[in-house]
């Protein structure tokens, strides 16, 4: 056993010898694979409507229950007054507000038309728009109902959802969330570990030693690597059994992809450390990159959404190209053949990222 | 109160000498600010659509044309069979396409109408939704007008002669739909906890590693004070970096700032101390600086991206995980900011948000001072 | 190896630091087994030449040989030959005494059948066998700089480089400290000690006063004080630093 192994057995001793970093080894995956799905959810489901029926009539009754029966929106409370409603939106309690004018049944039995008045809260521009614009169309459908026109085109749109046919958010974030565990276990750890070695100075006894620059980096890289792959694996096995996701194979795909992402992270992380003095420092910048490589490269909100610009910025993010490979690869089952941008895109990064981190790395100044 | 002011000073020293962490403080909040405004965002853009059609009708033709020319899709080409969309799907190539049954327009002026496909990659359920609804709207308009001119039938989205009703669909607060305006306050929020919690605790527990703590705490200067004159430079930082956040949002991001501007400032200083003040206490539990950054960043951060209302509709969260995000402090902030800045509303709709962070940011205090006393008996 | 007289070789070495001069166009060499003193005030540029000897930092000018190695071009093979502890107690504080030991024996390519036997050896020395499995950070200073001291010869370096090794411990304590530096010597190891502490001086086969980055005075504390017509080996010091222009 050479001088690489003493160095990996330090780092095993270091690691385990304290029982709340291999207890957030084994959480962080649980919790965010597990917790998280829960909560990161854009579906728009159950929007709370208030109706403000200034007609209160059996023709409004009966739209008021087409507008629940949907059963896409629930009823947040009745009022008398456009501006009663308001305040109800105005303290967060309801989302939209439909207002039935006063007279419309008779409006309607004249045969004439009538304005039925929705606003939506679009603060929350995908809420609102999906909401406003689904509520629309059950307004007009309503009126196709009782002007007797049925579907008056001899046409129909039917459809398809695929890869995920229940439309279910959880499946759009649990491959994402596979990628913030790596970030974190594969990017975080050692940088910590290295720049406390700094600090503590106990990286100068090391480097007064024969150990080449190679080894002490690669016992890094080894071991949080592991580590890595190991939190990774849960966080597989909970999106296979749990979730249902990579039900077509793609295992070699998916572990050759997070294997040369972690590589990228680890050495990203040797270069945060190799220009930080001090913890504070380091955290700092660290977590600067991977809010930008968590929020920028389509994990969380979809790249294809961004300003153009900002588009051409997650060209430079390789978390970009690791989200597109798992998402597609759990989700919709595609191959080596079918990702081979993503893939080269990956290992370019990750060669990139870890000369630079060998070069700045400096024994001797 | 001459020994107050002298460590007052030293720490001012601390931060400014530190000059790549300080570049970092104010470095950080900026480009965040700016990247995030305009790239988070879940607006539909750049829809790539493809097409499947076994005639070739120029109705077919022409609805590709005029898909092409909204600005949410375009328009990719031609596919030979379900296999090739199918294969294009999984390569990323397109995210929709409309199919066409052989046959597709003679049966539609038949008496049994036509059906026709729309596959969409539902990997991003959301963005399915909206493609469905935007693309659907497109066919059935296009159609209809077709069918108009040849005298058959009726446009759906016209009032069908006599009786009905038309639906007048107002957006408010965010007629334009800017994903932007929702995420702004929640990336203050997180921002503004980041730097607040995570630097003070991180440097304070630093000074106990290295041992400086002591030292002060051997001083005649009552606990107390070393805590506030810990966190007044803190403070003054804070304050600059919302300063600085709160420019961009306006004059870059262009947010408007719909209500007060005293409430609103007023609102993120209360949510600066709050943060001040969870800083402190972390550091009054943990001995070492990756202990205090995993729990302010494992336990702060990810909550507040996650269960804050930040990114995602806190209603649309299990229960429980409801409860959860009402102990959470950003989760206040965002709600608050939201409603001043951009609703606009007055003041006595974030009356709760309000009393409820300044709650807690003494509970923070309260329990960091205490803590802090513990130590020294 | 053993006909050579000198393990440290040094002419005209240099650092520079943009416009500062920390080490001055120094020259000296070190004799096989001797225990050679490297005196000066903070700041006079002792630690500077100690990490261009120990391969840490590259001269500016100058050359050296260590163990019979070029500093400039063989700093990896000169890192083999010698051992080093350094004033900032530079152990892992969160492993045990025989984990530190272990891992640096391996480091250096300790045989493994000999590593369990010399760290026993080693710590039977110090009287510290029943703290083999204590974490490092829960020992005393003094403790903690002998162990640090043993960990730096457990290969049986030829020279062992101690930067300040003696800082913050009580006289009793860096009285106990020489002895194992002499025990050390004893079998066959060169010392090389940075100090600022002059009674630790006597201890010494010769001292090198440094100021302001050069080499003032070199020669074994008995000569130097007859040649300064001084009592002790501080009042030299006194005397040539008188002329320092910087000094903390």
């Amino acid at each position: 056993m050479g001088a690489f192994g003493y160095l990996m057995i330090k780092e095993a001793k270091q690691f385990f010898g304290n029982p709340f970093m291999p207890m957030v080894l084994i959480l962080l995956p649980l919790l965010l694979m597990l917790v998280v799905p829960l909560a990161a959810n854009m579906e728009v489901r159950d929007v709370r409507v208030t109706v403000v029926d200034r007609d209160r009539s059996v023709l409004s009754a009966e739209l008021t229950d087409r507008i629940f029966e949907s059963g896409y929106f629930v009823p947040a409370s009745y009022e008398d007054t456009y501006d009663a409603a308001m305040d109800e939106l105005g303290r967060g309690n309801t989302d939209i507000i439909v207002e039935i004018p006063e007279g419309m049944e008779r409006t309607v039995g004249r045969g004439g038309n009538a304005e039925i008045f929705i606003a939506a809260n679009a603060v929350n521009s995908t809420k609102g728009s999906i909401g406003g614009g689904y509520l629309s169309s059950i307004v007009t459908s309503f009126s196709e109902g009782i002007s007797g026109a049925g579907n008056s085109l001899p046409l129909k749109v039917v459809p398809q959802f695929k890869y995920n046919p229940h439309i279910e958010y959880k499946l759009f974030m649990v491959p994402a969330l596979m990628i913030v565990v790596i970030v974190l276990v594969g990017g975080f750890f050692p940088t910590l570990s290295i720049v406390t070695e700094k600090e503590k100075g106990t990286i100068e006894q090391i480097n007064v030693s024969p150990v080449r620059k190679r080894d002490f980096i690669f016992s890094k890289v080894v071991f949080y690597g592991i580590l890595g792959i190991f939190a990774f694996t849960i966080s597989f096995l909970i999106a296979h059994f749990v979730y249902g996701l990579a039900s077509n194979g793609g295992l070699l795909e998916i572990y050759v992809s997070a294997m040369i992402f972690l590589v990228f992270m680890a050495g990203f992380g040797l270069i945060i450390s190799n220009y930080s003095d001090t913890l504070l420092q380091s955290v700092f910048m660290m977590f600067f990159f991977v809010l930008v490589f968590m929020l920028m490269s389509g994990i969380f909100t979809p790249v294809s959404s961004m300003e153009t610009w900002s588009q051409y910025v997650t060209y430079c993010l390789p978390t970009r190209y690791f989200v597109n490979i798992l998402r597609a690869v759990c989700l919709k089952g595609s191959s080596f053949a079918d990702l081979q941008f993503d893939f080269i895109m990956l290992s370019v990064f990750a060669a990139v990222i870890n000369a630079v981190a060998v070069i700045t790395y400096r024994k001797q100044s | 109160m001459k020994e107050f002011f002298a460590f007052v000073r030293k720490e001012f020293l601390h931060i400014f000498r530190d000059r790549k962490t300080l570049l970092v403080l104010v470095g950080l909040p900026t480009v965040l600010i700016v990247l995030f405004g305009f790239a988070i965002s879940t607006e539909i853009r750049n829809v790539n659509i493809g097409l499947l059609s076994m005639d070739d009708d120029i109705s077919i033709t022409r609805l590709m044309q005029k898909i092409d020319r909204s600005e949410y899709f375009t328009y990719v080409g031609k596919y030979a069979s379900e296999a090739e969309v199918d294969e294009a799907m999984r390569r990323g190539e397109i995210d929709a396409a409309l199919i066409f049954p052989a046959g597709f327009i003679p049966a539609m002026f038949g008496a049994e109408g036509a059906e026709m496909a729309l596959v969409v990659d539902a990997t991003n359920p959301n963005n399915a939704s909206m493609e469905v609804m935007y693309l659907s709207r497109i066919v059935y308009g296009y159609f209809g007008d077709e069918m108009a001119g040849s005298g058959i039938g009726m446009p759906s989205d016209m009032p069908a002669g006599g009786a009905s009703l038309t639906p007048n669909l107002r957006m408010l607060y965010n007629p334009q739909l800017k994903s932007s305006y929702n995420f702004v306050p929640g990336i203050m929020g997180l921002i503004l906890m980041l730097i607040c919690a995570l630097m003070t605790s991180v440097s304070i527990v630093r000074e106990k590693e290295t041992g400086s703590m002591e030292v002060l705490l051997v001083s005649p200067v009552r606990p107390i004070y070393i805590v506030l004159a810990k966190m007044i430079p803190y403070f003054v930082i804070s304050c600059a970096i919302l300063l600085n956040i709160l420019l961009l949002t306006i004059f870059v991001l262009k947010v408007p700032v719909e209500g007060s501007f005293f409430w609103m400032i007023l609102v993120s200083l209360i949510y600066i101390i709050l943060s001040l003040g969870i800083g402190m206490f972390v550091s009054s539990i943990v001995k070492t600086q990756i202990i205090a950054t995993l729990i302010c960043g494992m336990i702060f951060l990810i909550p507040v991206m996650m269960f804050s209302g930040m990114l995602y509709p806190i209603e649309s969260m299990p229960v429980a995980l409801q409860w959860f995000a009402q102990v959470i402090p950003a989760k206040w902030f965002i709600e608050a900011m939201r409603k001043i800045m951009i609703e606009g509303v007055p003041v006595r709709y974030v009356t709760t948000e309000i009393l409820i962070m300044s709650g807690l940011a003494v509970l923070f205090f309260t329990a960091a001072v205490v803590k802090f006393k513990d130590r020294i008996e | 190896m053993e006909k050579d007289e000198f393990v440290i070789e040094v002419e005209h070495l240099t650092k520079r630091f943009g416009n500062f001069t920390a080490v001055d166009d120094i020259t000296f060499d070190v004799r096989r087994g001797e225990i050679f003193g490297f005196l000066g005030a903070n700041g006079a540029g002792k630690t500077t030449a100690m990490r261009m000897l120990t391969g840490l930092s590259f001269p500016t000018s100058g050359t050296g040989h260590v163990a019979g190695f070029d500093i400039r071009t063989q700093s990896e093979l000169i890192k083999k030959h010698i051992g080093y502890m350094s004033q900032k107690f530079a152990l892992y504080g969160d492993l045990t005494v025989n984990d530190n030991m272990e891992l640096f024996a391996g480091i250096y390519g300790v045989p493994r059948n000999e590593v369990k036997t010399r760290i026993d050896m080693l710590l039977d020395r110090l009287s510290l066998s029943a703290e083999k499995n204590s974490p490092v950070k829960d020992l005393p200073q003094g403790w903690k700089q002998k162990i640090a001291f043993s960990v730096a010869i457990i290969h049986k370096p030829e020279i062992v480089f101690l930067d300040e090794p003696t800082g913050g411990v009580d006289p009793a304590a860096r009285r106990q400290f020489w002895e194992l530096i002499y025990e050390a010597v004893d079998e066959g190891i060169t010392a090389f000690v940075t100090t600022h502490y002059m009674d630790e001086a006597e201890y010494c086969n010769r001292i090198s006063m440094m100021v302001d980055g050069r080499i003032d005075a070199l020669d074994s504390p008995a000569s130097l004080k007859e040649k300064y017509g001084a009592s002790s080996i501080a009042e030299v010091f006194d005397i040539l630093a008188r002329g320092a222009e910087r000094s903390e």
